[in-house]
């Protein structure tokens, strides 16, 4: 077992991820750590060989399990810093450089076996290069009226007139400022620790130089929240090193020398929550891999609009998707009826959870069955970016917004999430994470109806209430989760910010269905459960969404 | 060598990872008061604030903190607060100045420090000044050892700008171009408030006089010497223009709300100093100050000075600040609540107290300063006094007195 603690000394953590200017990083990628080492091996004069076998050992182990909490990201801000590329002095180095040996030269055949014309004759050419150099200087300093010079970049030397370039400085504030990477089964010999110590100490920043960190190998790292995994589907691509790194860092470092413009040489790992990874936690049929809308102009549709903002979506993504239709997406058998296997189901992501949460919804996302082939995942890609490219905007490094149109309520205007989603809601994880207990974000239309929940009858009341649990518990099973040891039902969500189950209006509201009781609830289960946890039978709709508590 | 110094040495040859400062401020104006963070250009459309918020978990809830002051904002605030000692003679430490006050008609300009140049040291105000010969700074002696320093090599920077080690310094656009020395900061500050909740804020004037809008039946006119008129200007010049009353700064002004910067309510501010120990161990110093090569016990001594004296004149900048006081800017004045204690992180993880008030800093500095100076790496300063006072070349004051001359004229 080999892991190293990362101490963020002043609780945020300042990198930019390495596709997208404007986003932050986070976990530390391992490659970023590596390169903090290696920096640390070069800031000497003289690298110790020791510490250079260390790294050279380092490089050969496999990807690290990392244990890093979640992360709230500070709002993208763009900030002026002032230029330096600004005066009116021109630069002197080669003529100062040229006086310079040529006065060494002087003094060489001085102290030497030199004959007096040869002196005279350097003597000379180092008087002449010094005149020339002092002219130089002076033509540099004084003002020839009608002299032609660049006046706004003389002046601009001046701090008050100093011009600025836009510069972002992407953050992230963890809940915890630890960060371990853990090496399970690496145990270094006594010289490689030695070495990895001795750099561990001298790490003094990872990120931006305002990202100070305290490095230390330890023996007692938590358990792991991210491991790396074969699976892409709703991963997060971290940036690790391969065999060679230190070589590569040291020959890219020849070429660019800091000034020109550099890529980190690493290899991209697909990390997925370690939570979620590990065999002891349950799961239903719906994935993590979620493709996230973000809302990014229109109205704040409250949670109980979600229905019909799913269905909106849905509808748009069946228009743009190639015929014929497949089940994955339409959750229709060729013949029309209903399929029993697990499909898309579009779920409005409300704000809840936090403090100031008031359930307005803040994005949608598309959520695919855990079981998806990579045919049907590439059709439903493909039909979202058709959709995207519907709108003719250009696709940059984001993917062009796409437009809703809800009715009299107004336009939508959503995005999809790369990279770091800037909002928690939109955070996968925020949803997937494990847990034993689950509660409702937005309520569950139950399968049966379990009688008038709100008898006065107490009797009457119990029975509902009894069988409004055992249909949640079907719900459970049904989506391939183990049986919960306890339900609690209620109006009210347990979940903040989340709405109360009378706000929604009928469901399903198209006149002539059977309608559903909505109920709020708060599940337990013996062993964890991965999310997405999404139960009853407007599942597909985004109701019965529950958060992790 | 006094307990305080003694201690800050110790820590620095004990491999302790860094001093920090975590301290809690609040509105001036009682709690509940509104205070005005920083706005900045937001990219995204859909951003409620031009602050920049971000969602922290403090005792297990998300609350949201909203940065009150950057770390480079606070570095220039520790810098004027350090500049503040040093003109009062309080702290002794190397400053280099370009100095104005002696340019005719570019009195006012005064001396601008290598506290108050944007670049520190590497500043383009530098490189286009002269010393007393005439020599452009970057090719004299102090400039070129400057060009020439590195973290491996960093005597040059310490015995000319002490304070660029602290705040970091880049000489980007130097002979060298970005090959140039290169020091990351050591001092990292910033204060945000938590838990913070935007308000709104409201602009309108009522005229005491109510003029009202009379430019339909009697437009005004720019005048050059009442500053305006009723009567229409005549001439073949070019069409004068018609203003109305608002436009010379009379008239009513209809009441506005601004959300996105109306400022926020907190519960707290939180300002956290970080001086990381393990980046003053990384500079290194191979030769003492008057350039002896240092070898063995007797550079490790000198290089633990050296940083020594570093350190304390970093938290005296935190120290300074203290006094110089937390009016951040319109409407953002915090006071602190409770005493202020520093914390060591020591090498293993663990955390104990330092106290350092004012008088601590300031006699730290000076005594760090003497045991410097008795290992060779002396600060040839006297208080007050600038280690070398450089000459803004000809040509540049000569631009600003025709620059000034062309804005007075255009006004006119």
């Amino acid at each position: 077992m080999l892991a190293l603690r990362i101490d963020l000394l002043t609780g945020r953590y300042v990198a930019t991820a390495y596709n997208d200017r404007n986003e932050g990083e986070w976990p530390i990628h391992p490659a970023r750590v590596f390169s903090a080492l290696v920096a640390a091996l070069h800031d000497a004069d003289s690298p110790d060989p020791l510490e250079r076998e260390a790294l050279l050992w380092l490089e050969r182990l496999p990807a690290p399990d990392i244990a890093a909490s979640n992360c709230g990201m500070r709002t993208a801000a763009r900030v002026f810093v002032p230029v330096n590329d600004v005066g009116s002095m021109p630069d002197f180095s080669d003529d100062a450089r040229a006086c310079e040996e040529a006065k060494a030269e002087l003094a060489a055949a001085k102290s030497g076996a030199a004959d007096g014309r040869a002196i005279r004759s350097l003597q000379a050419t180092a008087k002449k290069l010094e005149d020339r150099l002092l002219e130089d200087y002076r033509a540099a300093r004084t003002f020839n009226a009608g002299e032609k010079i660049d006046v706004a970049r003389a002046l601009a030397v001046l701090p008050e007139r100093r011009g600025r370039q836009p510069r972002t400085f992407p953050c992230v504030v963890p809940d915890d400022p630890v960060c371990h990477f853990v090496w399970r089964d690496a145990a270094p010999p006594a010289a490689v620790r030695g070495g990895l110590e001795r750099l561990a100490r001298r790490v003094t920043r990872i990120g931006h130089s305002s990202s100070l960190v305290a490095l230390r190998w330890v023996n007692d790292p938590p358990r792991p929240t991210w491991t790396p995994s074969d699976n892409t589907r709703g991963a997060r691509v971290l940036r690790v090193v391969s065999e060679g790194q230190l070589e590569r860092l040291e020959e890219e470092f020849g070429r660019h020398r800091e000034t020109s413009p550099r890529t980190l040489p690493c290899g991209l790992v697909p990390y997925r929550s370690a939570s979620n990874a590990g065999r002891e936690a349950a799961c239903g049929n719906l994935g993590e891999d979620w493709l996230v809308f973000g809302r990014i102009q229109g109205p704040a549709f409250p949670s109980h609009r979600g229905p019909e903002l799913a269905k909106t979506l849905r509808d748009a993504l069946m228009s743009a998707a190639a015929d014929p239709i497949k089940v994955v997406l339409s959750g229709h058998e060729p013949s029309g009826r209903r399929t029993d296997r697990p499909h898309v189901a579009c779920v409005p992501l409300p704000f809840v959870g936090h403090r100031y949460a008031d359930g307005s919804i803040l994005g949608i996302a598309v959520v695919l069955p855990r079981e998806t082939s990579e045919d049907d995942r590439q059709y439903i890609e493909d039909a979202v970016v058709k959709l995207e490219d519907r709108a003719g905007a250009a696709r940059g490094s984001q993917p062009p917004p796409v437009r809703l149109v809800m009715g009299a309520a107004g336009e939508l205007t959503l995005q999809r999430v790369v990279g770091l989603p800037g909002l928690r809601t939109l955070d996968p994880d925020a949803w997937c994470r494990a847990s034993r207990t689950w509660a409702t974000a937005t309520p569950i239309a139950l399968d049966r109806h379990p009688g008038d929940l709100r008898s006065r009858s107490a009797a009457k009341a119990a029975e509902a209430l009894r069988r409004a649990v055992e249909s949640v518990e079907s719900a459970c099973t049904h989506i391939g989760l183990p049986a919960p040891t306890e339900v609690r039902i209620d109006g009210s969500s347990a979940v903040g910010g989340a709405e109360h189950a009378a706000k929604y209006g009928p469901y399903p509201a198209r006149a002539g269905r059977f309608r559903r009781e909505l109920v709020h609830a708060v599940i337990r289960f013996e062993r964890p459960v991965a999310g997405p946890v999404v139960l009853g039978a407007g599942r597909f709709q985004g109701l019965g969404l529950c958060r992790p508590l | 060598m006094t307990a305080k110094l003694d201690e800050l040495a110790n820590l620095i040859e004990a491999g302790a990872v860094a001093v920090r400062r975590v301290r809690r401020f609040g509105p001036a104006g009682g709690a509940g008061d509104k205070v005005f963070p920083p706005t900045y250009v937001v990219d995204d459309p859909k951003a409620q604030t031009k602050y920049a918020i971000e969602t922290r978990r403090i005792d297990g809830a998300a609350v949201d903190t909203v940065l009150l002051d950057s770390v480079q904002s606070q570095a220039n605030r520790m810098e004027q607060a350090l500049l503040a000692g040093w003109r009062a003679g309080e702290l002794s430490f190397p400053v280099i100045v370009v100095d104005f006050s002696n340019e005719k008609g570019l009195e006012d300009i005064g001396q601008i420090t290598t506290l108050d140049a944007p670049h520190r040291l590497a500043d383009a105000i530098l490189r286009d000044s002269t010393t007393a010969k005439g020599v452009p700074f970057r090719q004299s002696g102090e400039g070129l050892a400057f060009t020439r320093a590195k973290v491996a090599r960093a005597t040059a920077v310490f015995k000319l700008c002490p304070t660029a080690l602290i705040f970091g310094v880049w000489d980007s656009t130097g002979a060298t171009g970005g090959m140039g020395a290169k020091f990351a900061r050591t001092l990292v500050s910033e204060i945000v408030g938590v838990n913070a909740c935007a308000g709104v804020k409201t602009a309108s004037r009522i005229d005491p006089l109510q003029i009202s809008d009379v430019s339909k039946g009697n437009p005004l006119y720019e005048d050059a010497e009442e500053g305006w008129t009723f009567e229409k200007p005549s001439g073949k010049s070019a069409k004068p223009q018609a203003l109305k009353p608002s436009d010379v700064n009379h008239g009513n002004i209809a009441p506005s709300v601004d959300a996105k910067a109306g400022g926020v309510t907190l519960d707290y501010a939180l300002h956290t100093a970080v001086l990381s120990l393990a980046g003053l161990r990384k500079l290194a110093f191979p030769v003492d100050c008057s350039g002896r090569t240092l070898d063995g016990a007797q550079r490790a001594k000198a290089e633990s000075a050296a940083r020594t004296a570093l350190a304390a004149l970093a938290l005296a900048g935190v120290v300074y600040q203290d006094a110089m006081g937390y009016d951040l800017r319109s409407r953002c004045l915090l006071v602190p609540e409770g005493v202020a204690q520093f914390e060591v992180v020591a090498a293993d993880g663990r955390v104990h107290g330092l106290t350092m008030s004012r008088e601590d800093a300031q006699k730290a500095v000076a005594d760090a300063a003497a045991a410097a100076a008795n290992c060779g790496m002396g600060w040839a300063c006297e208080p007050g006094k600038p280690i070398l006072t450089l000459k803004p070349t000809e040509k540049l004051c000569e631009l600003i007195r025709i620059s000034r001359a062309q804005a007075a004229t255009s006004k006119e």
